[in-house]
């Protein structure tokens, strides 16, 4: 019997009803996976079946067709070297803030210096231009640029420029949690670590990927046993940093060592903040079901 | 309709056949017949220029500096011989270098010109303008960022290429705009400007040997604040010369957009300075390509009338805009809103129907120029420097009995549906006339 069927004017003898009638449901239904799950235990292939068949539709597997996901690169990778290092010459990175940053910029920064690999922070100062700064870098063999852009006190935004031709990307920050605040964290080590790029699939969600591509050295100390994850998901970017071991043969364990932040791009400009490649519109959020990444 | 397109990442030539209809983003449209990449050379040695040169050679300028000349034939595709009544039937092209002139890029210039520069990059020289010289259809005239003028003499019969004479003038440049106005004119008229670089107009002598300047425009008075407006004009087109006997006075006409949104109209018997200025966008923000929409165009853009009046344009911006306006500066519209991603890197006009675009979306589009509906959209799978059209002819779909069957319902439904609307009719005359009666 549904909620509305119950036709009893007395409004806390309806809602004991109700109540009777859902925890019998509840139960009814618990009982019912209890048993499938003992059915399930003793005929392995059972569950295999259910799962195969019960696949629920998600906003992810919905989504629009788009013609780049899984294309190969035009020209291979070759062509991509020219953009961004191809593994010869380890990353070099500058980072700095925005003019006159505030106090959220500096803590940010010493965050991402623990994470970004052979990396110099520069405190900015009045009257340089980007094209002196950008000069700047290029003449001391830096490969990249990472601005940390604050606002009102809070960090809002990454800015990565690859040297010296480019391409900007603009990023968004957002769901920044410090280390402090995450449960049970380690405390990570110097190490380089491994990389994990999750479902970067368009050909723009690739030039996405390659950037953390080049910004990471692409010899990792395994022995650090260390792990930076940057999981693409609606075009959100979660990035979150790992320590695992492995126990036995089966199980591994994972230590958070942190901080969390998401990502999302909002624009990709070739050369140093030249053309727009793509850029966020507000109208593209509209669709639900089309991402870009 | 049979697309060549200039793809960047690759370097090469894409030929792409399709029909009106296309769109490679939705799966239940009509898809490109045909797609193949031809005379890759990677990136490095991309095509920024491509002209076409009668009907079986066509010219590329590549980033390294080097102009190729390509001579192509068409060939009917291989086809199964089960599935020849299935499937479409068309000619692809084959594409083959005969002749290339290299060396025509000159690096230290613009390396020394980039200090002074607002341009952000590690500078690059790069080919602004490659056309026939209206004069002379055998020759070609070609400009760099670094102000290398040359003209090159193409021999389509011996299939050859050859350097004739090459000029320098003031770097650097964002265009050159050839005059075609005059049949009678034997010099060879043309405009030029960049940043810091003031509209020029320069005159080459019929052999090519002396280049000397005509004309040179003035920067407009300083703003508000008493601060010079900066100087980077971008595109320039010509129009017919004005009205009237101006008797030993130079006398050209044309409009300008910059880089700072200005609209500017020319007059050059009125003086050195625009006769009008108006910003097109309300922040400045920077304009890159201009192509007339009239129906009335030379081969090389320009417009055949010597009013300002009736006059439409499209531009674009450096970021996904591009947009029509009227000859007051007035914005009629916009074109692939919200389609359009990337910046729109080559925008041209063909034989007054279609307008195509392509730029870093990487997808070459084609609109009808009288509706600015979208024809046909194809991704190239790389970003796109240029686009020509060989040919517009549709291809022939081979129909299916299905498909046949399909039409014919659909047609005797249509029939029913006169039938119904006739019976609907009738009715409703009936009962005017009996409410008439009552």
């Amino acid at each position: 019997m549904a909620a509305e069927e119950i036709r009893i004017k007395n409004k806390m003898k309806r809602q004991q009803l109700f109540a009777e009638l859902k925890d019998q449901k509840n139960k009814e239904r618990h009982k019912m996976r209890r048993q499938r799950a003992k059915e399930e235990r003793e005929n392995p292939e059972m569950k295999e079946q259910r799962m195969k068949e019960n696949v629920p539709n998600t906003i992810d597997n919905m989504r629009v067709y788009d013609e780049t996901i899984n294309q190969d690169a035009e020209g291979g990778d070759e062509d991509f070297a020219s953009f961004f290092n191809n593994g010869n010459e380890p990353p070099k990175i500058l980072l700095t803030t925005n003019v006159n940053a505030k106090k959220a910029a500096y803590e940010f920064a010493n965050v991402l210096i623990e994470i970004l690999p052979n990396v110099t922070f520069v405190k900015r100062k009045f009257g340089y231009k980007l094209k002196e700064i950008a000069e700047f870098c290029n003449n001391r063999n830096y490969t990249d640029l990472v601005i940390i852009n604050e606002d009102k006190k809070k960090v809002t935004g990454l800015t990565f420029i690859h040297l010296p031709e480019g391409p900007t990307f603009y990023f968004k920050i957002s769901s920044y949690v410090e280390v402090k605040k995450i449960v049970g964290h380690g405390r990570p080590t110097s190490h380089i670590p491994e990389l994990i790029l999750n479902n970067f699939q368009t050909t723009l969600g690739k030039t996405v990927g390659r950037l953390f591509q080049s910004i990471f050295p692409k010899n990792p100390d395994f022995e650090g046993r260390q792990v930076i994850t940057l999981h693409n998901q609606r075009d959100y970017i979660f990035f979150r940093r790992h320590r695992y071991v492995f126990r036995n043969e089966e199980k591994v364990g994972l230590q958070e060592l942190g901080p969390q932040f998401t990502m999302k791009l909002q624009r990709l400009q070739r050369g140093i903040k030249e053309e727009t490649e793509w850029e966020h519109a507000p109208e593209m959020d509209k669709e639900k079901k089309k991402f870009y990444l | 309709m049979r697309l060549l397109i200039a793809c960047d990442e690759s370097g090469g030539l894409k030929e792409i056949i399709c029909n009106k209809g296309t769109d490679t983003s939705d799966q239940r449209a009509l898809q490109p017949f045909h797609n193949e990449l031809h005379l890759a050379e990677g990136f490095n040695n991309r095509i920024q220029k491509m002209l076409l040169i009668g009907s079986s050679h066509s010219l590329l300028a590549r980033a390294n500096g080097s102009l190729q000349l390509v001579r192509f034939d068409q060939e009917r595709r291989n086809v199964d011989e089960d599935d020849v009544t299935k499937q479409p039937q068309f000619d692809v092209t084959n594409f083959k270098i005969v002749s290339s002139v290299e060396g025509l890029f000159d690096e230290q210039q613009i390396i020394d010109l980039h200090k002074r520069s607002q341009k952000r990059s590690k500078p690059r020289d790069g080919f602004v303008s490659l056309c026939t010289i209206p004069t002379k259809a055998t020759h070609v005239f070609s400009a760099t960022k670094s102000g290398c003028i040359h003209i090159i003499e193409v021999n389509v019969e011996e299939d050859s290429l050859k350097t004739v004479q090459s000029h320098k003038v003031k770097a650097p440049l964002e265009f050159t705009q050839i005059y075609d106005l005059d049949e009678q004119m034997k010099n060879l008229v043309f405009a030029y400007g960049g940043e810091e670089n003031l509209v020029k107009l320069a005159d080459l002598s019929a052999d090519f040997s002396t280049l000397k300047q005509l004309w040179e425009a003035k920067n407009v008075k300083n703003d508000r604040l008493d601060l010079k407006v900066p100087i980077w004009p971008m595109e320039l087109k010509f129009l017919k010369p004005a009205d009237g006997s101006f008797e030993n006075k130079i006398n050209y006409q044309f409009i300008t957009i910059s880089r700072f949104s200005h609209y500017r109209k020319y007059q050059t018997i009125h003086g050195r300075k625009p006769i009008s200025s108006k910003a097109l966008l309300k922040k400045g923000e920077s304009l890159a390509l201009l192509k007339f929409t009239n129906a009335e165009l030379t081969p090389l853009g320009n417009l055949e009338k010597n009013e300002f009046e009736p006059l439409n344009f499209v531009t674009t911006d450096l970021r996904k805009n591009v947009m029509v306006f009227d000859s007051e500066g007035n914005l009629q519209g916009k074109i692939g809103n919200g389609d359009i991603t990337g910046c729109v890197t080559f925008l041209d006009t063909y034989k007054h129907r279609y307008l195509l675009t392509g730029g870093l979306d990487r997808y070459a589009r084609v609109y009808q120029l009288e509706n600015k509906k979208l024809l046909c959209k194809c991704f190239t799978g790389g970003k796109i420097s240029c686009l020509l059209i060989l040919d517009d002819k549709e291809v022939e779909i081979p129909q299916t009995e299905e498909i046949s069957k399909k039409k014919k319902a659909r047609k005797l439904t249509q029939e029913e549906h006169l039938a119904d609307d006739e019976e609907l009719w009738s009715k409703l005359d009936r009962k005017v006339k009996r409410s008439k009666k009552e």
